[in-house]
């Protein structure tokens, strides 16, 4: 993994904020999960999290820099962390990189089938599961993230730049929120 | 009638970042997983699987126990490969086909979810232990 960047502040604090511009290979995506497990684990008591925010973080961040090994140009992508300072907290983890119109494709229809509200998330991951698929590639990934991490993606497209967010059920109340009730 | 396959050396992985053990128990084939299976070991993983069941038919194991406590973590794409085994395995005739059983580590929390979706590909097949 090649770091070009890493900027941001402790979870909590006034920028609220974590974000990394990296290089990264198969090889190395777990070092960052580990990272962000860790780092979101430290801060998790602070936030009023419970403890399971750690492990959804990590599944999210390993899924969503997977893809960036996989599809991003140059495997090269931004990955952020941020958490809201106003009202119900909740953490966003979101991935930039540039990829092949192909890639591009592929995710506008895994979000076009996630879209549908019809179906809750388990029950749409556990049909994706038993479905065939390309051998190298199971099409779980984002599915999986809104089942097992119950986080809500968004997906934003320009030109062969993609940006996938993730964002988790809000948890506790942020400091801007405490200081409004008071006002 | 078709001669039984020689039973042969029982499957493992060696990589870097995660390994894979198997050893029989009586009837059980037991299975130890160790690190993280991800990109790097996927393809790895899918010929194990595949060899796993192929021992565990050859040898009559009536079980199959993962025992998945010293795994780190499993990505979207090995979790696949199970499930394309667990439907293998289901194919087999009721006379040869094994159980199979997971056996989590109760502090790596995405396992909770992760192998409650696994079993639920085949609950007649697959159980969770506690």
């Amino acid at each position: 993994m090649q770091s070009t960047g890493i900027s941001g502040s402790k979870i909590g604090g006034a920028e609220q904020g974590l974000e990394l511009a990296l290089t990264v290979s198969p090889r190395t995506v777990s070092t960052v999960r580990r990272f962000f497990e860790d780092f979101v684990a430290e801060a998790a008591e602070g936030l009023g999290a419970d403890p399971g925010l750690s492990a959804r973080v990590a599944l999210t961040v390993h899924e969503l820099l997977e893809n960036v090994a996989l599809y991003g140009e140059h495997h090269h992508g931004t990955l952020s962390l941020s958490a809201t300072s106003v009202g119900p907290r909740r953490l966003t983890i979101t991935v930039t990189n540039t990829t092949t119109p192909e890639h591009i494709e592929r995710l506008k229809q895994a979000f076009r089938e996630g879209a549908d509200g019809e179906i809750d998330a388990m029950t749409r991951y556990l049909a994706l599961m038993c479905r065939e698929v390309r051998q190298d590639e199971s099409g779980l990934g984002l599915a999986r993230i809104r089942a097992e991490a119950e986080m809500s993606l968004s997906l934003s497209i320009d030109r062969d730049q993609v940006r996938v967010s993730a964002t988790s059920k809000p948890f506790g109340q942020a400091a801007g929120a405490s200081r409004g009730a008071n006002q | 009638m078709t001669e039984p396959m020689p039973a042969g050396p029982l499957p493992s992985i060696s990589d870097p970042d995660f390994t894979a053990q198997t050893v029989m128990d009586g009837r059980s084939l037991r299975v130890g997983m160790r690190g993280t299976a991800d990109l790097n070991t996927q393809k790895a993983l899918e010929v194990f699987l595949a060899n796993v069941h192929a021992c565990a038919i050859v040898r009559g194991a009536t079980t199959v126990v993962m025992d998945m406590r010293d795994l780190e973590f499993m990505n979207s794409s090995c979790l696949k490969r199970m499930v394309n085994w667990i439907f293998v395995a289901r194919a087999e005739p009721t006379e040869s086909r094994y159980q199979i059983v997971l056996v989590p580590q109760p502090k790596a929390l995405w396992q909770k979810r992760s192998l409650q979706a696994l079993s639920l590909m085949a609950p007649e097949l697959v159980s969770v232990t506690s």
